[in-house]
């Protein structure tokens, strides 16, 4: 893959250093020369210098053969615009903005960004996802996120609790593969009976991931 | 009509000046409240300090209800971020954002934003006086600087309001230094 980052701070240093270890191919854009200059003592040339909101510098940067193009500047301005003329201009098909103010998740958005995200905002769901109890997790993606590995914790009052599997409504194109009791790790059948306190491991179709917390989740909306 | 300005750096202020001679309703925002300066002590409009591209800052400057909208702070990206958000999510009709940087104001131009672009404008004006070419219409000079002209457009009326300090070659004079891009 060809990442084309913009903004040569922290975060824009440390994604340049990670994307190169996977085996990306990556340009990094920084303005500033004397941040460019260390950069490239510790990465090797993988940096531009210029302004990755000028076209002539992102047509330079070969943008326009790049997969994805991230914008991860302290300034929203700046990353808002970097991405709209990648992807206006130079026709990248995956653009990525930084928001350092999330309260402009939804303007950036509204304009076309891809994906915007804010530190912030991702911290607070992580704090967030670690209050629910008897709730239905994601535990890893499968064939670039199409198939997901989910943990659903059953609780008393789980719907799924004290029946057997053969009478479960699952959702079409999920199976259950494994439920963890206590220590033991059950190879289940159709009439292995739930239990509160069981973890049902299942293999799910990712589109079907809401139909199946419905089944499994006291809180399907969480 | 009410009138909100953002940046009030030497064109904003003495736009909103004009404006508000003329009997418009105007607020001028601006990050530095020692840019309010400019607009001297009996300036009859009202005030905003804060980042233009805060929603919150010009929701206090009176988005909601405005009928036109100038982005002119020394930045590019902030005036094209502020124009957009007032074009698209407030729906304001006559929206203009200064751009210096020509080949960003195409790109932008050509998404559908009335940009404005300072540098082609003195450039234009300034070659034809060097070459001692006869002067184009005000109209012309104004396409030639990317602002979207189709003449049904609704935004022609505060472009006629506005024309003398667009024609005003020396009012663009900020230094380099001043421009963070």
């Amino acid at each position: 893959m060809y990442v084309v980052l913009v903004g040569g701070g922290k975060v824009g240093y440390y994604l340049t250093r990670t994307l190169l270890s996977e085996g990306h191919e990556v340009l990094l854009i920084e303005e500033r020369s004397d941040r460019a200059g260390r950069i490239t003592e510790e990465l090797g040339g993988v940096v531009l210098v210029g302004d990755g909101c000028e076209t002539t510098v992102l047509e330079e940067a070969g943008v326009s053969r790049a997969d994805v193009v991230a914008a991860v500047t302290g300034h929203d301005e700046d990353n808002l615009v970097v991405c709209q003329v990648a992807k206006s201009r130079f026709k990248v098909p995956r653009t990525i903005a930084r928001i350092n103010n999330p309260k402009n998740k939804d303007i950036f958005q509204r304009l076309g960004i891809d994906n915007a995200i804010s530190s912030t905002e991702v911290i607070y769901h992580m704090i967030e996802q670690q209050i629910p109890t008897g709730d239905v997790i994601p535990l890893a993606a499968l064939r670039k996120g199409d198939i997901e590995i989910i943990e659903a914790d059953l609780v008393d009052h789980s719907p799924v609790t004290g029946k057997t599997l053969d009478s479960i409504d699952l959702p079409p194109e999920s199976v259950i593969i494994s439920v963890l009791r206590g220590e033991q790790v059950l190879l289940p059948t159709g009439e292995t009976e739930l239990l509160s306190g069981d973890t049902v491991i299942a293999l799910v179709k990712a589109v079907r991931e809401d139909e199946f917390r419905k089944v499994f989740s006291e809180t399907p909306w969480i | 009509m009410r009138i909100v300005i953002v940046g009030c750096g030497r064109v904003g202020s003495s736009l909103a000046r004009r404006f508000v001679e003329a009997g418009h309703t105007v607020s001028i925002v601006d990050k530095n409240r020692a840019a309010f300066q400019r607009l001297g002590e009996n300036f009859q409009g009202r005030t905003v300090q804060g980042l233009g591209f805060d929603e919150e800052v010009l929701h206090r400057a009176g988005i909601d209800t405005a009928d036109a909208l100038l982005a002119f702070t020394a930045g590019d990206n902030s005036n094209l971020m502020i124009a957009q958000i007032a074009q698209d999510k407030y729906r304001i009709s006559s929206v203009y954002a200064r751009v210096k940087d020509p080949l960003r104001a195409e790109v932008y131009r050509d998404l559908g934003l009335n940009v404005f672009c300072t540098t082609l404008l003195n450039g234009n004006i300034l070659e034809d006086a060097m070459l001692g070419r006869p002067f184009r219409s005000a109209e012309e000079y104004l396409c030639l600087s990317m602002l979207n002209c189709i003449p049904d457009a609704a935004p022609t009326s505060l472009g006629r309001a506005a024309s003398p300090p667009q024609q005003d070659s020396s009012a663009p004079t900020d230094s380099p230094a001043e421009d963070r891009r």
